[in-house]
């Protein structure tokens, strides 16, 4: 800093100026942070609800209380983010319970009414669907000749036969293993679960998964405010944040409470045969044994809990 | 205080120069600035900014990571000769070698960050404080490795320059170890890339044991190749003493590890195609187009062709032997590898996908420009490390005591002189410029 | 020999009130009774019934033998369906069949119909008949299924008579793997939680029984591609079978 040659004049009214000026500063910084803290400036959020958000621990982390302000702020985000009041519970898995799933490929028609059950349901970002329905040609069960954008006028088309895929919910999951984080595993009741607010969003799931049944949100889900379903669970169908992965989960906020899945319960044919697996006079351990079911790929070792059978 | 002085000095080293240099290094940052400008476009909108699809979910920041991966992993090849045949000529030249390795990890780390969809959650990642999913994933282990060979090479190179900028030999006990554990671990960090992808059972094309030698194989042509560039443009620019011999050793790393690589792909090539079935449905997409989709295909067969056409250069002594063939070899080595490393592997693998669908996909702007940028940080980052390593290793950087000790013992023999001389009043060897910080310029 | 055919919703009281009928054609006789809903089911079926003197006698003591029983004992708990004697897969998970009886729209066939003016004759119907049987391929026609004497029930091939809530009996006739199926769980659908009290939906809800196959319908749309991605035709060749490629 040059030295001015002549002496500094009416350095009591800088000095004054200097202090009302840092003032001035102290003010400001005052207010906005007490607003920034009161009326929500980080993202619409306040302070402490950033900070909470950043820290969040994993789901099998949380105590109680913790997760509770986590469902807090899930719900908090959902209302600024559309507009909607959800509530977003915990459902714990069940006792005694393993879920299995079973389709009957005679009776599925293409429809594909599970699909969009199962997007009203879990309020899935207008690009995402859990659930493919190849279309097959009959008796062939090579997927490399599957066409999933059928657009037909009616179904079923003859000669062709419909196989719906979503998660496997893998007994042996090869994404488990394969996430860097434990953002996803399998719950004592055989579901493969996510925790949204954990995933780090390096995919690494999605490259390990066989069946494709893994989907990223490329961008922050755009769902219209009247199409939410408010009745949310953590591990479900809470709405989900940009840059995680997402995948079918037996609707966890339905089957933990005894309902069946929203695709089971659109199928128009009753193709679809859910239950519990461990309970031997199911309908599902009936379809088990005693009729010819099949899985997706079974010789890679990830025991699908999810079985395909003919009627013929 | 030394340390606060070596890093003083070796950050001041970094930044004077001709303006040549300075405008390297401010273009360098351009790039890298327009990089981090679309990185925060993407931070903003999310993912959707790439050409990346729920088919495709890894793309071209993969690839890029996969290729500088087996760049950092061959540094080993210098290493190796310096310290375990004890070529005297190579250890002039592992500096920039192990320069290179770090900012090949630095890199690839990078492109691992901007390929993660939420980059403020990795310290989820952080054992304790965060959950890491150690030894069952293998992205775990990728992290693993990774930190550790950034690490080791900085911590060995760390302690060879600094030793140096002290004026005083590093000491072969203490840092010996190191660089073993360096020679293994280098191996290590692309084989555990080769097993981040060959350990997907659903992804076929990955699937295989040759992965992870052809990962290797591949490294170990790239990265003596980009070796022996820098070395040129280095012995080109700088008064930095590299020997021929060393870059004669990597040339005959290079065309051996390039002849295994051209072995492997013909290998793959065999047992994809001599009886196909849905085994073969990447491989096919890639080499000849699967279904009409053929976006991949003429940058498989332009990678083979470079490669060949470098190999042919390479086994041939005539050629060989003329720097214009030989670099020309080099840079084709490089362009081939990356292309058929980066989006030759790792895009495949994902076409078609398990369920059966075709879905492709080619890099868009955003996802260049980013990758871009990082290149270009990358590149400046090895300037400015190159630039303060060789300033060291040419004596040219000098801790104060040390420098005022030359300066004394000097200044003693001067006066010596002068009371011998009498009244000739010669003007001795001039004392290095730069005053009391004991620097010198490297270049002009 | 106690029967209960039970239908949701919860009709737990057996109206007594029933008829006994002579089928002199085969010389049996069957006693009918109705439940609360108005479902009709067979008491008894008695073979070899003459008309008069003492076994006449003895038959019509058996009779209201058997009805009393039928009164004393009671019915099997409410819901299950299954459970009783002489109907099919009493081990299969109790259960409960939606009706569609008091479904508005029904049409009692009583309204037209008085018992015993049916013209057995087979014959292409008109009036209100007029739709075509897409059902057994033209080897069956109204009376197939529906019981002659009250045509608001249906008849198996054994005379026995069910109301039409309980339609999957008679399907079984000929349907006897599919309904041993529906009777376990793997055809038909399951309307109730997996939790939750067996609800199942007879066979008539989805099947029409006079054209059960079920018709195609137009489907939900394709879905999308990634937001911002076209979506992309890659179309394997038609693969052609061996004998079209010689």
């Amino acid at each position: 800093m040059k030295r001015s040659a002549k002496p500094e004049r009416n350095t009591g009214a800088v000095n004054l100026y200097r202090r009302s000026f840092l003032k001035r500063l102290g003010t400001v910084a005052a207010t906005s942070t007490a607003a920034a803290s009161a009326h929500g400036a980080w993202g619409g959020r306040t302070l402490e609800e950033a900070f909470a958000d950043f820290f969040q621990q994993h789901y099998q982390r949380m105590t109680p209380g913790e997760l509770q302000e986590a469902l807090r702020r899930i719900e908090h985000r959902a209302k600024r983010r559309h507009g909607v009041d959800i509530t977003c519970v915990d459902t714990p898995p069940l006792d005694g319970v393993i879920f299995g799933y079973a389709i009957n490929m005679s009776k599925c028609l293409g429809h594909r009414e599970c699909v969009t059950a199962c997007v009203k349901e879990n309020n899935l970002a207008p690009d995402i669907r859990y659930i493919q329905v190849l279309e097959l040609d009959e008796g062939s069960m090579n997927l490399e000749m599957a066409d999933r954008y059928y657009d037909h006028e009616l179904t079923p088309v003859a000669g062709k036969d419909y196989l719906p895929v979503q998660c496997m919910q893998c007994d042996n999951p090869p994404c488990v293993k394969a996430c860097p984080v434990n953002a996803t595993w399998k719950e004592p009741d055989g579901i493969v679960v996510i925790d949204y607010d954990w995933c780090i969003g390096c995919r690494y799931c999605m490259v390990a998964c066989p069946y494709s049944a893994r989907y990223f949100n490329w961008s922050a889900p755009d769902i219209p405010a009247e199409r939410i379903n408010p009745d949310t669970n953590y591990l479900g169908n809470r709405p989900r944040p940009v840059g995680v992965v997402e995948k079918c989960h037996f609707c966890t906020q339905r089957t933990r409470r005894g309902q069946q899945p929203a695709c089971q319960e659109a199928c128009p044919t009753g193709a679809r045969i859910f239950g519990n697996l461990l309970d031997p006079n199911s309908e599902i351990r009936y379809v088990l044994e005693n009729k010819a079911v099949f899985r997706l790929k079974e010789e890679l070792g990830t025991e699908p809990k999810f079985w395909y059978f003919k009627d013929r | 205080m030394a340390l606060l002085c070596f890093f003083r000095d070796a950050l001041r080293e970094m930044f004077r120069g001709s303006p040549a240099y300075r405008a390297w290094l401010l273009a360098l940052l351009a790039v890298s600035a327009f990089g981090v400008w679309k990185y925060l476009g993407q931070l903003d909108s999310g993912m959707i900014v790439t050409n990346m699809s729920n088919q495709v979910s890894w793309g071209f920041y993969i690839s890029n990571f996969t290729f500088l991966v087996g760049v950092a992993a061959a540094a080993v090849m210098l290493v190796i000769p310096a310290y375990i045949f004890d070529r005297r000529d190579i250890r002039d030249v592992v500096l920039l070698g192990d320069t290179m390795a770090v900012t090949a990890v630095l890199m690839a780390m990078l492109f691992v960050i901007v390929d993660i969809g939420r980059p403020d959650r990795l310290w989820h990642m952080i054992p304790g404080l965060g959950r890491f999913n150690f030894p069952h994933s293998m992205l775990a282990w990728d992290v693993v490795v990774l930190s550790g060979y950034l690490l080791l090479n900085l911590g060995i190179s760390f302690y060879l320059l600094y030793s140096h900028y002290r004026g005083r030999n590093a000491r072969l006990k203490a840092y010996l170890p190191f660089v073993m554990l360096a020679i293994v671990w280098a191996i290590s960090i692309h084989t555990v890339t080769a097993f981040l992808f060959s350990a997907n059972t659903g992804r076929i094309f990955w699937h295989d044991a040759l992965l992870a030698p052809r990962f290797i194989a591949s490294a170990f042509c790239s990265g003596p190749a980009l070796a022996i560039i820098i070395l040129a443009v280095v012995r080109k620019l700088v008064r930095y003493p590299v020997g021929q011999s060393a870059i004669d050793t990597l040339g005959y790393t290079m065309t051996v590890a390039l002849q295994i690589t051209l072995f492997f792909i013909c290998a793959e090539l065999f047992t994809d195609f001599y009886f196909e079935g849905s085994h073969s449905a990447s491989a096919r997409y890639v080499y000849f187009g699967l279904h009409g989709a053929a976006r991949l295909t003429p940058w498989i067969w332009f990678a083979l062709t470079l490669l060949a056409v470098a190999v042919t250069i390479l086994m041939n002594h005539y050629l060989r032997s003329k720097p214009f063939f030989f670099n020309t070899a080099c840079v084709l080595t490089i362009i081939g590898v990356w292309v058929e490393k980066g989006m030759g592997l790792v895009i495949p693998g994902f076409i078609p996908t398990p369920l059966g669908e075709i879905f492709e996909y080619l890099p868009n702007s955003t996802e260049v420009s980013i990758s871009l940028g990082i290149w270009a940080f990358g590149v400046l980052t090895f300037t400015l490390l190159a630039r303060a390593g060789m300033a060291v290793e040419m004596g040219l950087l000098r801790y104060r005591d040390v420098l005022d000790e030359e300066v004394a013992s000097v200044a003693a023999a001067e006066e010596k002189e002068q009371e011998e001389n009498g009244e000739n009043g010669e003007n001795t060897e001039t004392t290095p410029s730069g005053g009391s910080t004991g620097t010198v310029r490297l270049v002009e | 020999m106690s029967v209960s055919h039970r239908v949701v919703p919860g009709s737990t009281e057996r109206v007594i009130a029933g008829f006994i009928q002579k089928n002199n054609e085969k010389s049996r006789l069957t006693v009918y009774s109705y439940c609360k809903t108005g479902a009709l089911y067979t008491v008894a079926t008695i073979p070899g019934y003459d008309a008069g003197g003492y076994h006449s006698m003895l038959r019509w003591l058996l009779i209201i033998l058997f009805l009393s029983a039928c009164l004393s004992t009671g019915a099997t708990e409410a819901g299950a369906e299954n459970t009783a004697p002489g109907l099919p897969y009493p081990e299969a998970p109790p259960f409960s069949v939606q009706s569609r009886i008091e479904k508005p729209g029904f049409f009692p066939c009583s309204r037209c119909h008085e018992e015993g003016d049916t013209d057995p004759e087979p014959r292409r119907l008109r009036t209100r008949h007029t739709r075509e049987i897409h059902h057994g391929g033209g080897k069956m026609w109204c009376l197939s299924c529906h019981d002659i004497d009250n045509v608001a029930y249906l008849t198996t091939l054994g005379d026995r008579k069910f109301g039409l809530d309980q339609a999957y009996i008679v399907c079984g006739n000929c349907h006897p793997y599919r309904q041993k199926d529906w009777y376990f769980g793997g055809h038909g659908k399951r309307v109730s939680g997996w939790r939750e009290e067996r609800v199942i939906l007879n066979c008539t809800h989805c099947h029409d029984p006079h054209a059960p196959a079920i018709p195609p319908r137009p489907p939900q749309p394709p879905p999308p591609v990634r937001a911002g991605l076209e979506r992309q035709e890659h179309h394997p060749p038609v693969t052609k079978q061996v004998w079209e490629r010689q």
